[in-house]
């Protein structure tokens, strides 16, 4: 042990402040590189796609939308624009959830969808599909993320009592939420063997993950759902960070960290709830992000927390633009992009943990 | 100046009766209380109860101020605990660490006074070379140095460690030591530490306090409380109390009681 405790003196003239401001400096300019490659994935994302436009009509359809004809228009605005809004703003939303649920449950394989959280946000919608639930009069478009949310909340918390009670090792957690994965899609199962074709047909649309429904107006709401849910992450940023240090450390802290738990997993289901409602269920960008995020800026919340959402975005950007080109000429469903990269990540990250478990 | 008053203090889990009834103090500033006892006597649950983080009965004061009546921000900045769990491996550097634990508890604490802080905390322990590593690259002792950095930065009136030298060499268990001791004395705080380690608590602790069954068997001036008698009925053993050449006592454990005091 002296030996690897016995200090090195060559990095002690420059005092510790100094270099944990330019580490903060370099975090920063981190963060600004994955908002350029978030926006030059967007960018990418509305060029793309099966019209063969030119960057240059995509440029002007964009910028001089009057100069582009009206096909081109219609393509650009009210087709390629929102999905590529869309997938920036849920894969964000995904992306700080994640994070959350991961620092929160002291868990790096947590994440919405492999605790069955985004499960459950389906069998809410899928509810709303086949019984039709209406409540005071307010419009499907309503009540079906509302009943994502309650479903995504009520599995959250179960969740937190089942890790709480049973202990909240990592694969504890995991096992849970394995569990309830199977019992809601078990229950979605019986719902689709009693609805209709039409609803059968929606509950579908719902677990593949597409973005391809989207309009500007579901992104206005996720995208404010993620603006009112970031400022609340962010003031908690220091007790989150705090709380790695340990549970009964933060308690002395002052921290109440059963409060902190509550509030967290409430956003992550509201944060989840409003990313799925429009998409329907993508799986691991929740549970990938964060890691990417952990990677390139450490978990000083302060930075980990947008770095995730940021990661998040380009992560389900890309997987935007891989659904258009995979097959030339044919959507595939985000959901199954997501999947198809997130499985191996999952498989590594598993088998990264074992070996530390 | 710090004074630390502990009355009828009591912890029961579930049918288990872990503390009962413990009374101590008034401790004066600048001295460090070992609390030393075999295991499940109730050492750690005392740090606990303390800290606030198990439900107890009984009254803790600390400048004649009941803890339990001050809230938490108001607690958190008078007293700070360190477990006996190590900080747990993450991609934080152990500067991220401590300085974000300083800031969760005092948010408006200037910057600059944090820093300057964290800056001689990290170089009174000898650990500045390790304050720039990540979490999950320090072995289990420098994660234990980290542990220690981050409760002493926040300068608490009253500091709670729980067996803060388990994962330390010789070199740096004297090393924690002698930093708590004369941090404590230089600013007047009050320290209690809960050791397994009876000689080191003879040389650097203050008082002893022996725990058995969650009561106070005995406690006064470290370099008198101790005998053979109350080390055979605190943990079973045949034990001397010996003069070493600089004049200090130490304890010599002759064999463990096989009869009666063996049980837990």
């Amino acid at each position: 042990m002296a030996s690897d405790v016995l200090p090195q003196h060559d990095s002690e003239s420059t005092s510790l402040a100094t270099k944990y401001q330019r580490s903060i400096s370099w975090k920063l300019l981190l963060l600004s590189f994955l908002v350029l490659l978030v926006a030059g994935s967007f960018v990418f994302d509305v060029a793309s796609g099966p019209a063969a436009l030119s960057w240059l009509e995509v440029l002007n359809g964009l910028f001089q939308a009057d100069a582009v004809e009206g096909a081109v228009r219609v393509i650009i605005w009210d087709v390629r624009l929102p999905q590529a809004l869309l997938a920036v703003v849920v894969g964000a939303c995904l992306g700080l959830a994640g994070a959350e649920m991961q620092t929160v449950l002291n868990n790096p394989l947590a994440s919405p969808f492999t605790l069955g959280i985004g499960a459950a946000a389906t069998l809410g919608a899928s509810l709303v599909i086949v019984f039709q639930f209406s409540l005071f009069g307010l419009p499907s478009t309503i009540i079906l993320p509302l009943a994502a949310f309650v479903m995504s909340a009520l599995a959250a918390l179960l969740i937190l009592f089942l890790s709480r009670h049973f202990g909240a090792a990592v694969h504890t957690v995991v096992l849970f939420g394995i569990a309830l994965l199977f019992g809601l899609n078990a229950i979605v199962g019986l719902l689709q063997f009693v609805a209709d074709a039409e609803a059968v047909q929606q509950i579908v649309f719902w677990t593949m993950g597409s973005l391809a429904r989207a309009g500007m107006a579901e992104v206005t709401l996720v995208a404010a759902v993620l603006l009112l849910a970031l400022p609340f992450s962010m003031r908690q940023s220091w007790a989150m960070t705090a709380l790695l240090s340990g549970e009964e450390q933060a308690h002395s802290m002052g921290i109440k960290v059963s409060r902190l738990r509550l509030m967290v997993l409430m956003r992550v289901s509201v944060l989840t709830a409003a990313a799925l409602a429009f998409v329907g269920e993508i799986g691991f960008i929740g549970l990938v992000a964060p890691h990417i995020a952990r990677l390139l800026l450490g978990e000083d919340h302060r930075f980990f927390l947008p770095g995730s959402a940021l990661a998040g975005a380009l992560l389900l950007s890309l997987s935007s633009i891989a659904s258009k080109m995979l097959i030339p000429g044919v959507l595939i469903p985000v959901g199954i992009i997501t999947a198809l990269v997130g499985i191996p990540l999952f498989i590594a990250l598993i088998i990264k943990r074992g070996r530390t478990l | 100046m710090s004074t630390l008053q502990v009355d009828n203090l009591s912890v029961r889990y579930g049918k288990h009766q872990v503390l009962n009834q413990l009374n101590f103090g008034p401790v004066k500033a600048g001295q460090l209380i070992g609390v030393i006892g075999r295991n499940g006597a109730g050492k750690s649950t005392l740090l606990k109860a303390m800290t606030g983080l198990v439900p107890h009965q009984g009254k803790v004061s600390l400048n004649q101020q009941p803890l339990a009546l001050l809230g938490d921000p108001q607690r958190s900045s008078q007293l700070a605990y360190l477990p006996q769990t190590l900080p747990q491996p993450s991609t934080l550097t152990a500067y991220e660490m401590v300085y974000s634990s300083f800031r969760a508890v005092a948010a408006n604490v200037p910057r600059t006074q944090i820093e300057a802080s964290l800056e001689a905390v990290f170089k009174q322990l000898g650990i500045h070379h390790l304050a720039l590593r990540r979490l999950d690259q320090l072995s289990g002792g420098q994660r234990q140095m980290v542990g220690l950095a981050q409760v002493l930065t926040r300068q608490p009136q009253l500091l709670l460690l729980d067996e803060p030298t388990s994962a330390l060499d010789l070199h740096w268990q004297l090393n924690v030591l002698q930093t708590v001791t004369q941090t404590l004395k230089q600013r007047q705080h009050i320290g209690l530490i809960a050791i397994h380690d009876i000689n080191l608590a003879l040389r650097f602790c203050d008082q002893l306090m022996v725990l058995a069954d969650g009561k106070v068997l005995a406690m006064g001036n470290s370099r008198e409380v101790l005998t053979s008698d109350l080390l055979r009925q605190a943990y079973g053993v045949e034990a001397r109390i010996e003069t070493c050449s600089q004049g200090r006592p130490i304890v010599l454990c002759d064999s463990a009681d096989m009869g009666e005091h063996a049980a837990w």
